[in-house]
């Protein structure tokens, strides 16, 4: 009896999850202009009108840019985070610690205007550099934490032995650290890439006239009014966003296993 | 030792010198800003004062909204938790463990789709021409489609929608860690369903109900993105407030709201750790 009731309720809440998405994905095909239900008639139109807006294709350039060079530049500065903690004591380790969560808590409209303000301040020109920065702060915490978790679990005897056949420390690192622990740098670097690719409170607040991301072109599309086309970019989003995060997940998860 | 120390630091400063530059400098000069002010010729002056404070005082516009805000994380909390602790608990007794981890995951991963795609989706649902209003219309329960998009109540169910993995992923992990034997003791010695749950269950899986309520409702509190898209004008929250400071370049007047948000979320979770501690005191003398 308990588990009809609980069994429903959970159907209830899985479509509570997808229902938005799936509708998302079906209204993309829709031939008509307006997103009216019921839904007359079906093609992929719109995704081939979606290949010829250059806006939409420039902000997604751009989008790419700036997921990759946060991506690698987070995921650098998370492994040597990870590597200070895991590996030494040292005074403030908490103080770090906290630090290091803060970015993750804090509402993200605060990290965008006090990120305004303070390029504004030092006088430095909002655009590409500033939303890169912007998401490397909020990659930062999550790339740390996986690279805590998979430092913890990695053998360290594979150092000493490399130790004792006469490796220097960089080489150590570089040559046995590193490729021992692929699986979590690759996992962190896709959920830092996933994070920026979506990011849209503190890139709205970083750019520029030139450069814009697709989460903020799909913003000042949708405040008009939501068309096909917008219903088909947010799908192929949502389908990179599926595969990265599943790919993310399957190297972060493969070791405990 | 010098060795050790050298090694330290060239990990340590990268990331240090990001965080403080990126994070703690910001903030910082946006706390400093809010003790100056804007004068007639849009220009700040550099001289500490409190009248950005004494306005947002004095307009009751502005702590109407904080507290609105904070009614709105309220019912997101409820809401999500209201959904996780039943679904959780049919996962864990219910499901065999492979399947299991796969609907939890089903769960989780949609949670990392763009924010602003999953809150307009919701125009799709609940929108005038939306399915709600579509499926009601057609089986002839409404005569007119129901306006729910831009009400307070369309801002909470999308936050409680961008929310419940926040929720979802504590709750879960401290059912699944439940020791069964425990409960089954009580039930041999002649406890109900119901006593089982109040004086088993929920003291033992409380410190992730907690852990859920607090990361679910810090975050939507300060929100922008969902109240912005789903609220219209009834369903303004405190972060567009911020914006519409920003964007009139009264950065002073802006920082001063953004300290307000920040200072009453921490607020919130002083109270909420002293509350736990006073608990926690009270069961130890038990």
């Amino acid at each position: 009896m308990a588990r009809w009731i609980l069994g429903t309720f959970a159907a209830i809440v899985f479509a509570f999850v997808y229902l938005p998405i799936a509708l998302v994905v079906i209204t993309s095909f829709n031939q008509d202009m307006i997103t009216t239900l019921p839904i007359k008639a079906f093609d992929t139109h719109w995704y081939s009108k979606l290949l010829a807006d250059r806006k939409t294709l420039d902000a997604l350039w751009t989008s790419l840019q700036v997921g990759v060079i946060a991506t690698a530049v987070a995921t650098a500065l998370g492994l040597l985070s990870a590597l200070a903690i895991v590996r030494h004591d040292f005074r403030g380790k908490n103080a770090f610690l906290l630090l290091t969560v803060m970015p993750m808590l804090a509402p993200g409209i605060i990290m965008g205007v006090s990120l305004l303000l303070f390029a504004r301040f030092i006088g430095f020109q909002t655009g590409f550099v500033a939303m890169l920065l912007g998401h490397v702060l909020l990659a930062l915490p999550y790339c740390t934490f996986i690279l805590i978790s998979s430092l913890a679990r990695f053998d360290r005897s594979l150092e000493e032995a490399a130790r004792g056949l006469g490796a220097g420390e960089l080489a150590v690192i570089l040559r046995v650290t590193i490729p021992g622990i692929m699986p979590g740098i690759i996992g962190a670097a896709l959920f830092a890439f996933t994070i920026s690719i979506g990011e849209f409170v503190v890139s709205f607040f970083l750019t520029s006239a030139g450069t814009t991301t697709l989460p903020i072109r799909i913003y000042s599309i949708v405040k008009v009014g939501i068309t096909p086309e917008i219903n088909a970019v947010s799908t192929l989003i949502l389908a990179a966003t599926v595969v990265l995060s599943v790919a993310a997940l399957r190297l972060t998860w493969s070791k405990r296993k | 030792m010098a060795n050790e120390r050298g090694q330290l630091a060239c990990l340590l400063v990268p990331p240090l010198l990001t965080l403080l530059i990126l994070f703690v400098a910001p903030i910082s000069l946006m706390a400093i800003h809010s003790f100056w002010a804007i004068n007639d010729d849009y220009l700040v002056e550099h001289s500490l004062q409190l009248t950005q404070y004494e306005k947002i005082a004095a307009d009751p516009l502005y702590l109407g909204t904080l507290a609105g805000s904070a009614g709105m994380a309220l019912m997101t909390t409820i809401g999500a938790l209201a959904l996780s602790l039943p679904l959780s608990y049919f996962l864990v007794r219910f499901v065999p463990p492979r399947l299991r981890v796969f609907l939890v995951l089903a769960l989780i991963v949609p949670g990392w789709v763009s924010v602003l795609i999953r809150t307009y989706s919701w125009n799709l649902v609940i929108g005038e021409a939306g399915l709600m209003n579509w499926l009601l219309l057609s089986a002839g329960l409404i005569e007119e489609p129901i306006r729910l998009l831009f009400t307070k109540a369309a801002v909470v169910i999308g936050l409680v929608y961008i929310y419940l993995p926040y929720m979802l992923v504590p709750i879960y992990a401290a059912i699944e860690r439940l020791d069964n034997s425990v409960l089954e003791a009580a039930e041999n010695l002649g406890a109900g369903p119901a006593r089982r749950f109040a004086f088993i269950t929920l003291p033992l899986i409380a410190p992730g109900i907690i852990a859920g309520c607090i990361i679910t409702f810090i975050p939507a509190m300060g929100e922008y993105v969902v109240p912005n898209m789903l609220g219209g004008l009834q369903g303004v929250m405190f972060g567009n407030l911020i914006t519409t400071a920003f964007s009139n370049f009264d950065w002073p007047f802006g920082s001063a709201l953004s300290m307000v948000l920040l200072g009453s979320i921490l607020a919130c979770l002083l109270i909420v750790g002293r509350f736990l501690n006073i608990n926690r005191s009270m069961l130890g003398q038990e």
